[in-house]
């Protein structure tokens, strides 16, 4: 028996999503650590892939643990948008700070993979790699950036902070628009 | 017809001895052996036939590729049947295994020959194509979470099955396609087996007899029902709803309202109850029959409507008046 609910704005808003924050990440990746614009679009949309894979693994974990009443809570705010038999209060601050944890996790997660993948790759952050072209920049963000490679490990973490921070702002302000 | 053959004689015909073209007849052997085997000889030369299936398939579709507008689509034909021999078939009713895992395993055959370098060895892929191979796996894995997610929707419909009767025009993750025959839910199919239980109990039975089992009639009710939710195939939504009944009189005898509030996931604020209503009515058979014992001359018959459609109450009302 097919059932007859499909996930389709589940996959559509997803898509939207990835690409948002495959932009506005690749932009910051480009602008904070030099990376050249291809190569932070591709690490961009590496680590956001990735970060959504966990997210659904771990959906599909917590899914299968949850006890009989937690998943009815879950269902109907999946299909009907609200929660039911409850009060309204304890229910927006589950969800506020599910927010806050979701923000966290996935910029761990990005943080992760993008060492990760600077490893698999083997390309350094490009400070080492072309300081000629960058004197000027580096002039004015110096104080963004300590020279030393213990600080640039400082520096790529609140590059993808603020990476996954801009994402997540605009993902936020989507949601804000559609429930006008 | 002719043509058809034709075209497929030449393509099927081996040009020299080691192509894929062998290995797609060797394959066909392979089949029709199976056919006349017989337990685990049938099982190895199936098995035989299904490899030489997949890797004839593979080599033939990177020789000839098909292309959609530029997207490749021979190893997502080699991952349906990789697919198809470890998972099984695409048989809906359950958590389709092959479907899920089709895009995945898809996305690794196609980044396969990254891996393997002139003369078949084993390598890890060059810097420059790594990247690549990241992307299309993560890509395609995530297209098989979101099958995964339509499985587990699936699942859940199965175990609430009532869920399909409300609106579900405000989901932000799902949407209704299609149009569906009218269900009933869960609550008005078990009032509705309620009816027989009820009929043999209280059909044509004396009027004292009915009386005192309308005084014990809570207990009675809730008997029968938990007797009808024991038939049918167990359902997680059972917990959500909560059944009553209430007696109320009328000139030729009772009638007796049953009655089912949904309490569990629901569109709105309240919740809804599904009503269904049955006569008790008194008939004397004395007139017809005068020659027969007075004291149970007098008996009750049963008789009850089919089940309400749903109606949408107040939580806090608890007096339900037809």
């Amino acid at each position: 028996m097919l059932t007859p609910l499909f996930p389709v704005q589940t996959i559509l808003f997803q898509f939207l999503f990835l690409l948002i924050a495959i932009a506005i990440e690749g932009y910051v990746l480009h602008w904070k650590l030099n990376l050249g614009r291809k190569n932070s679009i591709q690490y961009a949309t590496s680590i956001n892939l990735i970060s959504t894979i966990v997210g659904w693994l771990i959906f599909f974990f917590i899914e299968g643990q949850l006890s009989p009443s937690l998943r009815a809570q879950m269902i109907s705010y999946i299909f009907f948008d609200r929660f039911f038999n409850a009060p309204v209060s304890s229910f927006s601050s589950f969800i506020f700070s599910a927010g806050i944890a979701m923000f966290f996790a996935a910029f761990l997660i990005k943080y992760i993979s993008l060492d990760i993948l600077q490893f698999l790759l083997q390309n350094p952050t490009t400070n080492t790699n072309n300081p000629p072209q960058n004197q000027s920049r580096k002039n004015r963000l110096s104080k963004f950036r300590i020279y030393g490679s213990a600080n640039q490990e400082i520096s790529k973490a609140t590059v993808v902070l603020l990476a996954n921070a801009f994402s997540h702002s605009a993902m936020l302000a989507l949601l804000i628009v559609r429930s006008l | 017809m002719t043509h058809l053959f034709e075209w497929l004689r030449k393509l099927l015909t081996p040009p020299k001895a080691f192509s894929w073209q062998t290995l797609i007849l060797l394959s066909l052997f392979s089949c029709i052996l199976s056919f006349f085997a017989t337990d685990t000889v049938q099982n190895i030369l199936a098995t035989f036939g299904w490899i030489f299936l997949i890797w004839g398939v593979a080599w033939g579709t990177s020789e000839k590729p098909f292309y959609i507008n530029d997207v490749c689509l021979s190893p997502w034909i080699t991952g349906a049947l990789v697919c198809v021999f470890i998972f099984g078939g695409w048989s809906d009713g359950r958590p389709s295994l092959s479907l899920i895992w089709w895009p995945s395993v898809s996305g690794v055959i196609a980044t396969i020959p990254e891996f393997i370098e002139k003369g078949l060895k084993i390598r890890i892929p060059p810097l420059a194509s790594r990247q690549k191979i990241i992307v299309l796996w993560t890509s395609h894995f995530l297209v098989s979470c979101w099958i995964q997610f339509y499985f587990v929707v699936q699942t859940w419909l199965n175990q609430y099955p009532s869920l399909l009767i409300d609106n579900v025009t405000p989901s932000a993750f799902v949407v209704k396609v299609g149009s569906q025959p009218p269900r009933s839910p869960r609550g008005a199919l078990i009032l509705n087996l309620m009816e027989p239980q009820l009929l043999t109990q209280l059909d044509n039975q004396p009027w004292s007899y009915i009386e005192r089992w309308l005084l014990n009639q809570q207990q009675q009710i809730e008997d029968t029902r938990k007797l009808v939710q024991k038939e049918l195939p167990q359902a997680e939504e059972d917990l959500w709803w909560r059944f009553d009944s209430k007696i109320l009189s009328s000139q030729s005898g009772y009638n007796l309202q049953l009655l089912a509030f949904w309490q569990g996931p629901r569109s709105k604020e309240e919740v809804y109850v599904i009503e269904k209503l049955c006569q008790i009515n008194q008939v004397d058979l004395e007139a017809e029959n005068p020659a027969s014992d007075p004291s149970t001359s007098i008996v009750g018959t049963f008789k009850c409507s089919p089940a309400g459609s749903i109606r949408w109450v107040n939580s806090n009302k608890s007096d339900l008046t037809p």
